[in-house]
């Protein structure tokens, strides 16, 4: 990049000048007309010389679903209320409405799957203000595909080092699940208010607006699944609840419309 | 070796700027409805459009513009599109190539296949000037119930 171009980007920051967000510390802290959203995010992990683990953030944003349009994104990335290793729980404050989870973004990665906007087909869900909503756990991981140029092995990597050759980069796809035994300890002062479970609504669609790839949250597999599908995040140890709506499928791609996949047993694809 | 591998790979990523080669398929999907089909081009291409800040430079960026903890949510996004508009100027071989990635991916989910075609038969058709006659073209590739030539990856 360029002296100037640097010098552009520098003034452009400069203008967009910070109060820093305030990581919320006690329950003193939380807001009656906010709702906050509970989450836990799991590492991308690909294998490349050994097992790597990334940091990565997942974008959510305010959504219509009629529109189909969102508006301001907030990245749950930073000022995590609890952490074990590279896995992260995060509190996030939000204004009551509906939400969707847009995409990927923020990672340690310089691999190219970071940033993904799930435009192709995500899910939604309503907070209302007073809650402490619980996500669950999200697992964002890299959606493998069969162009040789995307691998992240040995000989790409070296053809990049010396020959200046590209490995091409993937989208992420994102599968939730309910949190467990084994995960992150919610903080005590947390642990206190009662936790709403969501519905998650699937099948909304909006623009690509982070400026990267774009998928399905739950990638290739989720492809003619029908828009609309309420799927409930199950308490650990209950089974998950999925219960197609009469709304409008989504448009078959690789399989019939009403080849829905079946709901899973403990987590959303 | 992820040390090495923290070395390595940001300089590799860093020091290669491939250009955007080319290469020329079409899209099928037999039987597709004309209008099925300019509305699934139409909304890929959508997508495609909002590719403009991913790059090996804006990678790194972004890096700095979400992890500055100065930022508020909103500003680091709209710092990161801002600075995105600019890196994009600069490296448009990248982006053409993430666009193609997109629209490959999208028409994908949407249940078209890739095959490969002939440069010169493809530079026939995008030099077709009338509009409609070179949608028509297109249109009769991606309709066909047999297409012909090597089935490429998403």
């Amino acid at each position: 990049m360029t002296g100037m171009m640097r010098a552009l980007l520098a003034a452009v920051l400069l203008t967009l000048a910070p109060p820093a967000g305030a990581k919320i510390k006690s329950a003193d802290q939380m807001k009656t007309e906010k709702a906050y959203l509970l989450v836990q995010i799991e590492p991308v992990e690909f294998q490349m010389m050994g097992n790597n683990r990334l940091v990565t953030g997942v974008i959510f944003a305010p959504y219509d679903p009629v529109t189909k349009q969102t508006r301001e994104n907030l990245l749950a990335r930073r000022d995590p209320v609890a952490k074990d290793g590279k896995r992260r729980l995060y509190l996030i404050e939000v204004d009551p409405g509906t939400w969707v989870i847009a995409g990927t973004g923020g990672s340690d990665s310089q691999m190219g799957s970071a940033d993904t906007s799930f435009s192709l087909g995500s899910y939604h869900f309503d907070v209302h203000a007073g809650e402490l909503v619980d996500l669950g756990v999200f697992v964002p991981q890299r959606e493998e595909s069969d162009n040789p140029d995307t691998r992240m092995n040995t000989d790409n990597v070296l053809g990049m080092a010396l020959f200046g050759a590209s490995v091409e980069p993937v989208p992420n796809r994102l599968t939730i699940r309910p949190r467990g035994a084994d995960d992150i300890v919610i903080p005590a002062w947390l642990a206190a208010r009662p936790l709403v479970q969501p519905a998650f609504v699937y099948g909304g669609t909006f623009g690509n607006n982070l400026g990267g790839l774009v998928n399905r949250i739950d990638g290739k597999a989720g492809r003619g699944r029908t828009a609309g599908a309420a799927a409930y995040l199950s308490k650990p140890g209950q089974p998950a609840v999925e219960v197609p709506s009469s709304g409008p499928a989504m448009k078959p791609a690789s399989a019939p419309a009403s080849a829905e996949p079946p709901a899973t047993p403990s987590s959303l694809p | 070796m992820k040390s090495l591998l923290c070395i390595v790979v940001p300089i590799a990523t860093l020091a290669s700027s491939p250009a955007a080669a080319r290469d020329y398929y079409f899209f099928n999907k037999p039987g597709v409805d004309r209008q099925v089909y300019l509305e699934d081009r139409l909304a890929c291409d959508a997508l495609a459009g909002g590719v403009a800040r991913i790059s090996p430079d804006t990678t790194a960026m972004n890096q700095q513009i979400w992890q500055n903890r100065n930022l508020t949510m909103g500003q680091s996004a709209a710092a990161a599109g801002i600075a995105g508009l600019l890196v994009g100027l600069m490296a448009g071989s990248e982006n053409r190539r993430l666009q193609w990635q997109v629209e490959r991916i999208c028409l994908a989910d949407k249940g078209y296949r890739r095959f490969e075609m002939d440069k010169a038969e493809w530079k026939t058709i995008e030099k077709t000037e009338d509009m409609a006659e070179r949608i028509d073209k297109w249109f009769a590739l991606a309709s066909g119930a047999t297409p012909q030539g090597k089935e490429m990856y998403e």
